[in-house]
């Protein structure tokens, strides 16, 4: 259990020493290390090897790291427990095979961690950064919005709303840490406990039917807060050509950025560029 | 100065949240400007900075090698400059968002530096000389300076630079940088929709 601990906590800095070249590796084998430890506490030999062997490149997604770490712990005992010396000749039929050579469990070792690690790195990108992050900020909007806090209008109006808004961020806080915080748990549990039959735990979960319902949950909370958003920006303003003018400049901009996005440009440049436009534009005029 | 001083304190460790430590989300835009700006007095202020730095950053995703402009550092930055220079706040947007895109060069440079450090300690991790413990601590602690400094000379030398500047603009670029302010969560709305979209992507 101390162990468990231990390295569940410790994944939390599985990227204190990101580098371009092995990447998460420090991080990785810092998670190791209890583990480890407590493996090879006989066998000064086994350790070093075992810290060569975790110190390899390794990039995954941190939240889902630990079924990770958990497939590589169970596969370090099958390594400390196998023989060094050559396998035997094939026994009879009915008697005990014989133990594998520990050069197949470290072979076997490697295969695990690139194919975890590549799994568990695809699954928690679009769960948590490309789902549950956006989503979190949505849900936050819509908490704002739907305690008709003006968060979208250039003219904050001043005080009021703070604990509307509070408790939009907490919500949000929540709505992402909650899962991961149990997505890190149980990747450890059932790395430790799962086979090559399970993908050691990677597969116990329909992650896609997750994802899906995530999203559309996702894109509906949007629409809300869009509708909810321009009800609220534009309620009791004076319609005249002025805000006419700005109202289509902005849905210009709107489009543009749905074009931006086709082509894989970020918004972020758009915004760059907006300002530089209408500055030039408002000098010009 | 002292309130200077703690304020970056508090950023650099926000910042540090965003791939080092935990990635709780303390250090998403959203947090981070909401964060500074209940401390420095208005709450709101600092959560729509963030709220529209957050829109307007979606579409950057921290996966692999992907370095992308610092979030916490571009809300934070833009609390503060408000805060401290009274620059206004679509100003103070913008400049957020220029130091948060220089951060993220500084970034990658401290992540290549760290692969020629990498080379030597390696070996010594696998001797037993040296303690993975040991190296990301002082990885940790490098990196934290490194952040709270590029926040303090932003914050002492840039921000004064451009509240001196923004005084003297002529009111039509007050009114277009407000313009841009204005439209940025739109255009973010817009990506977040499409960020949850369900078709399989044909490229």
């Amino acid at each position: 259990m101390k162990i468990f601990t231990s390295v569940f906590l410790r994944s939390y800095l599985l990227q204190g020493f990101w580098n371009y070249a092995q990447m998460q590796n420090v991080g990785a084998f810092f998670a190791l290390t209890p583990a480890l430890k407590e493996i090879y506490k006989q066998d000064e030999q086994g350790l070093r090897h075992a810290a060569a062997r975790s110190l390899e490149a390794f990039n995954t997604n941190p939240v889902l790291s630990t079924y990770v770490l958990g497939a590589l712990i169970g596969q370090e005992r099958k390594i400390a427990a196998a023989p060094l010396t050559p396998s035997q000749p094939a026994l009879p039929a009915g008697l005990p095979a014989a133990a594998p050579q520990r050069q197949d469990e470290e072979r076997e070792y490697r295969i695990i961690r690139a194919g975890t690690a590549n799994t568990a790195a695809s699954l928690g990108d679009r769960l948590f950064w490309a789902t549950l992050k956006p989503l979190s900020l949505v849900l936050c909007l819509a908490v704002l919005l739907g305690a008709q806090v003006q968060i979208l209008h250039e003219d904050l109006p001043s005080g009021g709303a703070g604990f509307a808004a509070a408790l939009a961020v907490f919500a949000s806080l929540l709505l992402y840490n909650v899962p991961a915080i149990a997505a890190r748990v149980k990747g450890l549990i059932d790395g430790l406990r799962g086979t090559e039959d399970d993908f050691y735990g990677l597969i116990k979960i329909n992650w896609n039917r997750i994802i899906y319902f995530l999203k559309t949950l996702g894109q509906i909370f949007t629409v809300f807060v869009i509708f909810c958003g321009l009800y609220l920006r534009f309620r009791g303003a004076d319609f005249n050509a002025e805000l006419a003018a700005r109202f289509a400049l902005c849905a210009a901009f709107v489009v543009l950025s749905i074009f931006m996005k086709k082509l894989n440009i970020p918004n972020m440049f758009l915004y760059l560029g907006a300002a530089a436009f209408f500055t030039a534009a408002s000098l010009l005029a | 100065m002292t309130a200077l001083l703690l304020f970056s304190a508090l950023l650099a460790l926000l910042e540090m949240d965003t791939t080092y430590i935990g990635q709780f989300l303390f250090s998403r835009p959203l947090v981070a400007g909401g964060i500074l700006g209940f401390l420095t007095g208005d709450f709101l202020l600092g959560l729509q900075l963030g709220l529209f730095t957050e829109l307007l950053y979606l579409d950057f995703m921290p996966i692999g090698g992907v370095v992308p402009p610092s979030g916490a550092i571009s809300a934070g930055m833009g609390v503060l400059a408000v805060y401290f220079f009274g620059i206004p706040v679509y100003f103070a947007f913008f400049a957020g968002i220029v130091c948060g895109v220089i951060f993220s060069f500084i970034e990658r440079h401290i992540r290549r530096r760290r692969v020629v450090i990498l080379q030597s300690a390696e070996k010594e991790i696998i001797a037993g000389r040296l303690c993975a413990a040991q190296l990301i601590a002082k990885s940790l602690v490098l990196q934290y300076l490194i952040i709270f400094a590029f926040v303090l000379v932003m914050l002492t030398a840039a921000c004064p630079v451009l509240a001196f500047i923004s005084l003297g603009l002529p009111e039509k670029v007050h009114i277009a940088f407000k313009f841009s302010y204005f439209i940025a969560p739109w255009m973010g709305l817009a990506a977040l929709f499409l960020s949850f979209s369900v078709k399989p992507k044909t490229d």
